[in-house]
Formats: structure tokens, sequence, C-alpha cells
């Protein structure tokens, strides 16, 4: 069941131009990570899908019914970047003031509200004032607020960012347990490797366009880059290899067979085998998806190239260095 | 309704944590201990039956500042002619019953005449000089007896009851603020003092209600429309016209509050410390809010478009002031200019100023703006109605002969209306 769905949804600020004919969908149990640089469009997409923002073009659907209406509302969690809460509250007032807008009676409220700051770990300091929580305990009091009324799809905008890896790892483990109980999650992070880590897909947005997306390990896969290992002490044939016009460069103990689009890696094996050789290991190279992330924006601005660059600056350096 | 509820309580919240409430909270306390110091000590009946024939005599303005009169009363100069009796001089003061500064009490009067030389023209004279009194329940004639005469003078015991106004015209004594003792009066009547307060109130603590109110409640939307406040209300289940009418509707139940628990202590304070219970202090925590309901709006208006609690007070405070400055000139410029304040706190006829273009250009602003002044004058009549007894139309400061209250109260909702459904639309219509 799809549970969100954009079709060629735009979105313009003056003249720029913040969403440019995203499409996606998101299935119900999914989660769903969106990646990109700041200005990227992620915020935007996610404050269209709520109602936040006006103007925009295109189909928004969220749970079957347009998006951004007062009713989808009750239904969805959001957890905004960088929220600042009415320091006046305490966690308790604030999670009581928050479900009575959702329309939560006061008995659920009073039975939800200390089992929500339990499960995120700071019931301890529920009658203390939000001014003198850390920025950890306010991120934990945000997903808190975003999952209190049991939403049907939660949209977080960087749910870990300030939180120390404990409490990131129960932020996992807890939003994969409401994965577990069919909820739909739509998560914005810079932070690549807990997306990894929990998303079932990913979309990469650049100035508002979608440049990539699909699960995690088709995006990871690096076509055409294999790595192979031997039994030990038998020697990779890298030059009969390169004479069937293959490129191989070692790689550790392993070595790394590149296949172009006309090639296939069959040959490689093949050869191997008429060669007595026992075949150890055999995969295709996977990259990060910080990896990938920084491939998709390279040729951007110049950026990630120019930060890629620097170690190896640094190290010339040093070597110069007496 | 449980929406609305909600923002209440959340705007309650957020005034209480802050050091706003508490300010106004120790304004308001500070207005009662001053009006706890008033001394208001009642004089013995012998030197307010001395004071009331004195005032009497010397028909001086401050009977009319505490009541008014019918026009055939005044001489053109507005003094009181009918309640002279200057003729009589009071010998002594007797209380028959009741305590000694008891207002009710009833007091036997020995009094001489100083002209009249037939005692039934001196009956006659006196019953109509206190005709006044009477129609006004200061006190009321229970007998007249002749005496003999004295050095060739009519003498007469007059029995006195005291009627149930006669509180208001009972002298005091003069002591004010910190028991600081005026050096020029003897004596003061309880009404007058009572008007002082209320007048006190009325224009200072109106005033500093009304700005301290919109210099702290102009924070209150702009807090919410911080960037990672906003977003997290947007995202709830609420129309955005819900949301921003219902913080304005928060910011008045503050200040309802507060003016509630400042006028409601200074009303029980006076009337513990006067058993003069100004019942119209009450009726005006609901003018005053109007009051204040109509600044927040505006306030409002600019919170939303500019985001700036800074821009929200300046505007209102300058809208303010030109909303005083057109009715004020309107009052005495305008082409219904027709009553000012004479002398004796009278009103006076005025011709009425030729047309001209300044003068069409008040009336147009005047009938467009928040009728302020006439709001001044609802609060005076509401304020002062408890102490004062007659026709209250005849002294200027309560003339409404040319106000139309529906027409007032009308263009000062619709104000509220028209700025309600600005900051309504903008917010609804704006990206966040």
């Amino acid at each position: 069941m799809q549970v969100l769905e954009t079709v060629d949804l735009r979105k313009n600020y003056g003249a720029i131009q913040a969403l440019n004919g995203i499409s996606l969908s998101v299935k119900q149990g999914e989660i769903y990570g969106l990646l990109g640089q700041n200005g990227a469009g992620k915020t935007t997409l996610i404050k269209v899908l709520l109602g936040i923002i006006r103007g925009w073009e295109g189909k928004a659907m969220l749970l079957g019914q347009p998006a951004g209406t007062a009713d989808i509302r009750k239904r969805v969690g959001y957890l905004p970047e960088d929220h600042q809460f009415p320091d006046y509250h305490t966690g308790y007032s604030l999670l009581d003031f928050y479900g009575e807008l959702l329309g939560l009676s006061g008995a659920v409220r009073r039975k939800r509200i200390p089992e929500m700051l339990e499960l995120v770990g700071i019931a301890p300091r529920m009658h203390y004032k939000i001014r003198t929580y850390s920025k950890g305990m306010k991120q934990r009091l945000g997903i808190a607020q975003a999952l209190f009324h049991e939403p049907d799809v939660i949209f977080l905008d960087e749910p870990t960012d300030g939180v120390d890896p404990v409490g990131r790892r129960d932020i996992r483990e807890t939003l994969l347990e409401l994965k577990n109980l069919g909820k739909t999650i739509f998560i914005n992070s810079h932070l690549l490797g807990e997306v990894e880590l929990i998303c079932d897909r990913v979309a990469i947005l650049r100035k508002g366009v979608m440049i990539r997306e699909g699960d995690i390990p088709t995006l990871t896969k690096q076509k055409g880059q294999f790595l192979i290992g031997l039994a030990p002490g038998q020697v990779f044939p890298a030059d009969a290899i390169k004479a069937l016009g293959y490129a191989a460069e070692p790689l550790g103990e392993r070595w790394e067979v590149i296949v172009t689009e006309s090639q296939s890696i069959d040959k490689v094996l093949d050869l191997l085998r008429d060669k007595g050789l026992q075949l150890r290991h055999l995969v295709e190279k996977r990259q990060s998806l910080e990896d990938l992330f920084l491939a998709t924006h390279k040729d951007d601005d110049g950026r990630s190239r120019r930060r890629a660059e620097v170690p190896k600056v640094v190290n010339l350096v040093k070597e110069e260095r007496p | 309704m449980r929406t609305l509820l909600a923002i209440l309580k959340d705007s309650i919240r957020e005034s209480l944590d802050t050091w706003s409430l508490r300010i106004l909270f120790g304004l308001s306390v500070l207005g009662m201990l001053i009006v706890l110091t008033f001394s208001m000590d009642p004089l013995p009946a012998e030197l307010t039956m001395r004071q009331f024939f004195l005032v009497y005599r010397e028909s001086l303005p401050l009977p009319v500042m505490l009541d008014s009169h019918k026009p055939a009363d005044l001489d053109p100069e507005g003094r009181v002619q009918r309640l002279n009796v200057g003729e009589f001089r009071l010998v002594s003061v007797t209380q028959l019953d009741g305590d000694t500064d008891s207002p009710e009490g009833t007091y036997r009067l020995v009094i001489t005449t100083l002209g009249i030389e037939s005692p039934a023209n001196g009956e006659k004279t006196f019953r109509a000089a206190l005709k006044y009194a009477e129609d006004f329940e200061y006190l009321r004639i229970e007998s007249i007896e002749e005496l003999p005469k004295q050095n060739d003078r009519v003498q007469y015991a007059v029995t006195l009851k005291g009627g149930r106004n006669m509180y208001r015209v009972w002298a005091c004594y003069p002591v004010w603020i910190l028991r600081l003792e005026s050096p020029d009066l003897e004596s003061v009547p309880m009404g007058f003092q009572v008007f002082a307060v209320v007048t006190l109130v009325m224009r200072g603590g109106e005033v500093l209600s009304a700005l301290v109110g919109v210099i702290i409640t102009a924070f209150f939307i702009p807090n919410m429309l911080r960037k990672g406040s906003l977003e997290l209300m947007l995202s709830k289940p609420m129309a955005r016209w819900e949301l921003i009418c219902y913080k304005y509707l928060g910011g008045l139940v503050f200040m309802l509050f507060v003016n509630t628990f400042a006028l409601t202590g200074i009303w029980l304070v006076l009337g513990l410390r006067t058993g003069f219970w100004a019942n119209g202090l009450l009726l005006m925590i609901l003018t005053i809010t109007f009051f204040f309901a109509i600044l927040y709006a505006i306030s409002t208006c600019v919170a939303v478009v500019t985001r700036s609690a800074i821009a929200a007070i300046l505007v209102t405070v300058f809208a303010w002031i030109a909303f005083f400055a057109i009715g004020f000139a309107y009052q005495y410029y305008g082409p219904d200019a027709s009553a000012r304040m004479g002398r004796n706190g009278m009103a006076v006829r005025e011709e009425k100023l030729p047309e001209s273009g300044f003068v069409r250009g008040l009336q147009i602003a005047n009938k467009v703006i928040p009728r302020i002044g006439d709001l001044n004058k609802l609060n005076a009549l509401i304020g002062f109605t408890d102490f004062m007894t007659g026709d209250l139309r005849n002294i200027a400061m309560f003339d409404n002969t040319n106000v139309n209250w529906t027409e007032s109260a009308l263009v000062s909702c619709a104000w509220i209306a028209v700025f309600a459904g600005i900051f309504a639309l903008r917010f609804t219509v704006r990206d966040y």
C-alpha cells in the first residue's frame, strides 16, 4: 500500500526552484531516507507534504488523501530540523499540550506521556523545564512528540542530531520497532551511516531534483568492479587477465578486476579455472552510502572533490618534512 | 473547543513562566497597597455636619464634582443655587443614635437664622434648602422644632436622619497616599476621595495596564513564529486561522486575568477600607480589556507581518497616540464639537466651528478609528456611577449627548475584526 506519493512536485521560492519535478512513492512499513546537501529541497518536500508551505504544483498524496490537510496531520508525526520547543514547558506539559492539539483525551495523554518519555530515556526529567535540557535531551523529546500520538507516518528531520552514540542506537532501535509495527518513516539526515543502517530505500536530491533513488544495496553496488581472492599461496594471473582486455589492480591480498559494459566476469572465472586456481573470494564491489553521496555531488560544484583531495595534500606536505 | 482551550492554557503558561505576569501582578498589588494607605477615616458627625453646611454655604464646586444637577439648579457660572443654606448657621450637633461616625445615624442639629425673623419663613426656607439633600437621599428631615429666640435670632432644633447616600458626602480626614497630610484641606468628602482613587485607577491604571500589556504580549506571536517552533505548531491538525486567532485570544485572556486581578483587588481594598463598594470598577475590567483588544489586534497584525516584537510595540503605540490625537482634536474642533469642560466642571455650549477641510478630515478619521474618547466616557460613567447621584449627563466629562454608543461599539469591533482578518489571512497564505 502506497502511503506517500508525489508526482512531478514543484515548488519555487521566487526564482529559486526548491523542488523541481520530484516523483517518489513510499510503501507502508518502509523507512525512507532523503539525502541531499543543504538547500537540496529535503525540508521543503516534507513541508509540502505536511501543508506547512503552500503554492506548489504537481501531485502529493499522503495516506491516500491530498497532502497537507488537517485531517491527515492527525495521523502524522513530525520532528523538524533545528526545532525550538517553548522552553516554558516541561517535557511532560509539552507533550500534554501537543496531545491536546492532536485531539487525544486527558486519560490517554496521562497514560502515554510517561511511557513515551520513558521510551526515549528522559522520564526522570519530565517535570523539569525544557530550558534545562541538553541538546540531546531536547532531541529525544522531539522524537517523543513525533511518536507520541501513534501516527501512521513519521517525518524526522535530522532525528539523531546532537544525540550521543548510545542515544542514536536507541533511536535506531525504536524506529526499527515502529517499522515492524507497520509505521512508515521518512528521514532526512546528513548522517549517512545512520541512514544506511536503518533505511530501506533512499533518494538523493540535488537542487530540487531527485538524482538517485532506490534500495541501499542496489544504490551502493559498484557495477563492473569485482574483488577476487584466490586460495593461499596461489598467484593471481594478472598478465593473462590483462591480455584478455580486463583491467586488474592488486588491492591488498586480493585483486580488483574491472569489467566494462561489453565484457563479462565469466571469462575471467573461466581463465582461473583453466589454470587450476581455486577461487576463495568473489564479490561485486560495493561503496558506502557516503561514497555514493559524494560521487553524486562530485560534479556539482567541485566541493566534494576538493574535500577528497585534502588528505593527499596533507600527506605530501608531511612527506616533504625532514 | 479543545484546541482553543489548549492554546489559551498555553498562553497562560507562557505568561506565568515569564516575568511579565509577575510584573503586572506586582504593579497591581502596588496599586492596592497605595489604595490601602489612603486614610479615608471618617470624621465625627459634628464635623461632617459643619462641613456639609459649610460646603452648602460656599457653594463650592466640590458637590458638583460629587453629584450633578439639573441645569435649572445652576446659575450661569455653574454654581448651585437652590442649595444655599447660607441664611442658617449651625450651632450644635448631637448624634441621637448610631456610631459617632456613622453616616446613617440620626442627628439633632440646633441652627439659628442669620437674617430671617419669621419662624414660619425660617422653617420653609430651611426645608427648601435641604430639598436637594433629600432628593439625593443624603439626609431626611424628621422634624423641625422652634426653639426660644437667642440674641433675637430664631433657633430651630432639627432632627435629621442620614440617608443611604450620606456616606458619599461624609467628611474624612484628607490624608492621602502613605498618610501624607494635605496642608490645605481639613477634610474631604468620602465620595470625592473615592472619586480621586477611581480616577487614578481609570486614567493612570488603564494607560499603564494597556502599555505594559502591549509590550509584554507583543512577544507572544513572534515567539511562536520562530523557526523550528512554528513548524511544530503548523504540523498539528488545526487550521492556521484557528491557531493565530486563538493565540490572539490567548493574549486577551492574559490581560483579562491581569485586569481582573488588579481591579478586583482595588475594588476589594477600597470597599473594605471605606465601606464604599465601587462596583463600576468591576465592569471596567471588561471595558479596559476591550480597549486592549483593539491595540492587541494591531500588535498581532504587525507581528505576523514582520515577526518582530519591537515593530509590533512601536506601531501599536503609534496607533494609540494617533487615535488619541484624532479623538482629542475631534472633540474640540470637529463638526460636532459642542461641549467643553467649564471652569467648574460644567458643560458650556460653544458655537460650532465652520466647515473646512480639516474639520471634514477629522470627521472622516473619527468615523473610521476606534473611539477611545467614547470608551473613556463609558469608563467614567460606569466608574463613577456608584458614588454619584443625580443627572450625570450635565457634567461635561459625562456628557454623552454626542455619543452614538452603537456606532462607537460597531466601529471599534469592526476595527478588531478587520485587523483579525488581515492577520489571519496573512498567516494562512504565507509560507513558513
